[in-house]
């Protein structure tokens, strides 16, 4: 179908007996992404209707929008929705500022900048999961070494991990400390590709250091900046490796973002039917944050 | 003029350096941290003392590989992970080739859809998926994730070889095509390998983002199909939590990425922001 749609564009310039199979290798590869991603979409939308909870013997039936109104009319939603949206945009805001900084800093060659520059990219290539144990082992009440730091400088002991007022903060440092890498070598690599020359013609010009920031780099750099923070933006809404090793959505539920709630919903509650109406809201939440920011990326991307 | 310029950064330059030096560690710190914990023994870790100097003992290494099951974990993982990444590659190729040399509209949307796909957060794919994955008795072995993970890493595996594709000059393949060659031999015999450092990294990528991977593998191992991140967890029992030997387990699953990232680190950012920024 594809090739024949296709046969009047591409190259003209190929010989005809590559033509008729030029599309075939794309049939697995598109088989695989539509059979997962398609086929159970539909399946989950669904199950979204219907009551269904895996250890109720009575099976599942069709309860049409209860769901939805189950999750809508309740205050867990609403609460886990903040608790997501506070989370994605505290971690992507301060990230991008301190990458920025720090790229800033490492921008002109000092000693050692290479291997500085690979060493600050380890926490990011750290898997989350062995983040979260070790933030955990780190923040622990009893053996942890932040808490001896604490009382040492004499803010004395605390369960950072169980402590209504500090669970919350502590998941956002670890995800900044994990992070911000990424976002480095990204806004890094933009900055180098500003050519020299730029920047020393605009210093001979005599602008100013802010200037320079303001002027040559951000309008340069903003593509990249933009991919850089959307993908964080995208990923920052799905942190559960990170709960699941520390708060377990505690204390309370201070810490339950959706990507977590859904968890507890569907794997955890086993109430299947709930889980996939939730997990259709938590898509429409998604799409709707990342979509600013995608929008204005592919206005960028017809203007390159 | 210019002298000003180059006089007022070596004040700087220092700063800068100390600056550098500092966020360097910060960041190095807690990975340290776990490398260290994990050559201690329990009394060394939970003594008061907080200490980089110590006498380091395997203990917890000999505990990770033969007393507990993290073995099998890393053995699981080694396979679902490598023949996922087998299979991300080949199937990504397939794709990714004629995007890269035939575009057209079909085509382009193909590829805007399938990176719209790198949205979607797995908790909401996975819902559906361990249901069916379930229904054909698929969970609890390696072939679910393998599935899994190939699904995962393709939107990534497109995005970055339609890239590398590109870059192979046109003029090379149509001497070929003029040559008598098919679609099928120039690809092989010449672009493949005229783009193997791409396709090397983009195996490399998908190497960690699978490996790394902890929601899926949580969901869908049954018993004996455990990976390297799910066992890590394991070690935290209602008795106890040996950290120590946690901290041991985190290193051996961390040092495989860090090595494949040191090996990509020239198509990292390429990588990371799947081919859109270089």
């Amino acid at each position: 179908m594809r090739a024949k749609d296709n046969s009047s564009e591409g190259s003209s310039r190929a010989p005809k007996r590559v033509h008729s199979g030029r599309y075939l290798a794309i049939i697995p590869g598109v088989l695989l992404l539509l059979g997962l991603s398609v086929f159970p979409s539909v399946y989950a939308l669904i199950v979204s209707f219907q009551k269904w909870i895996l250890t109720d013997p009575n099976g599942r039936h069709f309860n049409g929008l209860d769901n939805y109104k189950d999750i809508l009319l309740g205050s867990e939603f609403w609460h886990t929705l903040k608790i997501t949206l506070l989370f994605v945009i505290l971690t992507v805001v301060i990230e991008s500022l301190l990458a920025y900084g720090i790229a800033l800093i490492f921008f002109r060659p000092m000693p050692f900048h290479r291997v500085m520059r690979a060493l600050i990219l380890l926490p990011m290539l750290t898997a989350p999961i062995v983040v979260g144990m070790l933030a955990r082992f780190m923040f622990d009440s009893q053996f942890g070494i932040i808490n001896r730091f604490t009382e040492i400088i004499g803010l004395g002991r605390h369960d950072f991990l169980s402590g209504l007022n500090t669970a919350f903060p502590v998941i956002i440092i670890v995800d900044i400390w994990q992070w911000t890498p990424f976002l480095f070598l990204i806004f890094l690599a933009a900055m180098q590709s500003v050519p020299e020359e730029l920047i020393e013609a605009a210093k001979l010009d005599g602008a100013s250091k802010f200037e320079v920031i303001k002027n040559i780099f951000l309008p340069l750099m903003k593509y990249p900046l933009l991919v850089g923070i959307t993908l964080r933006l995208i990923d920052s809404f799905r942190v559960y490796d990170l709960i699941y090793a520390t708060t377990r959505g505690g204390p309370i539920n201070l810490t339950s973002t959706m990507s977590w709630s859904i968890y507890d919903s569907g794997f955890k509650v086993l109430n299947i039917g709930i889980a996939s109406a939730y997990s259709f809201l938590f898509l429409i939440t998604v799409l709707i944050v990342s979509g600013i920011f995608l929008r204005q990326l592919s206005k960028e991307n017809e203007e390159r | 003029m210019s002298q000003k310029f180059h006089r007022k950064p070596r004040a700087l330059d220092h700063l800068r350096f100390v600056l550098g030096l500092l966020v360097t560690l910060i960041f190095i710190f807690p990975v340290a941290w776990m490398i260290a914990t994990g050559f201690k023994t329990g009394n060394q870790a939970f003594s008061n003392s907080t200490s980089f100097f110590f006498k380091p003992s395997l203990d917890n290494y000999r505990e990770v590989f033969f007393k507990s099951d993290f073995k099998s974990g890393i053995m699981t993982s080694l396979q679902a992970v490598s023949i996922s990444v087998v299979l991300t590659v080949c199937l990504a190729s397939g794709i990714a080739y004629p995007m890269a040399r035939f575009p057209s509209k079909g085509m382009n949307r193909l590829a805007s859809w399938i990176i719209s796909l790198r949205i979607v957060p797995p908790i909401v794919t996975i819902i559906p998926l361990f249901l069916l994955l379930r229904t054909v008795k698929l969970t609890g072995s390696i072939w679910s994730l393998v599935l899994v993970y190939t699904f995962m890493n393709m939107p990534l595996a497109i995005w970055l070889l339609r890239g590398f594709f590109k870059e192979v000059p046109r003029e090379i393949e149509e001497a070929a095509e003029i040559d008598g060659l098919d679609g099928k031999r120039i690809f092989l015999k010449i672009v493949l390998p005229l783009s193997a450092p791409g396709v090397v990294a983009t195996a490399l990528l998908s190497f960690v983002f699978a490996w790394n991977d902890f929601l899926f593998a949580n969901i869908l191992s049954g018993a004996t199909t455990r990976t390297a991140t799910v066992g890590l967890t394991e070690f935290v029992t209602p008795v106890g939590t040996a950290w120590t030997t946690i901290m041991a387990a985190g290193t051996i699953v961390v040092i495989p990425v860090w090595v494949a990232a040191l090996f990509a680190q020239k198509y990292l950012v390429r990588g990371l922001t799947m081919g859109s920024v270089k």
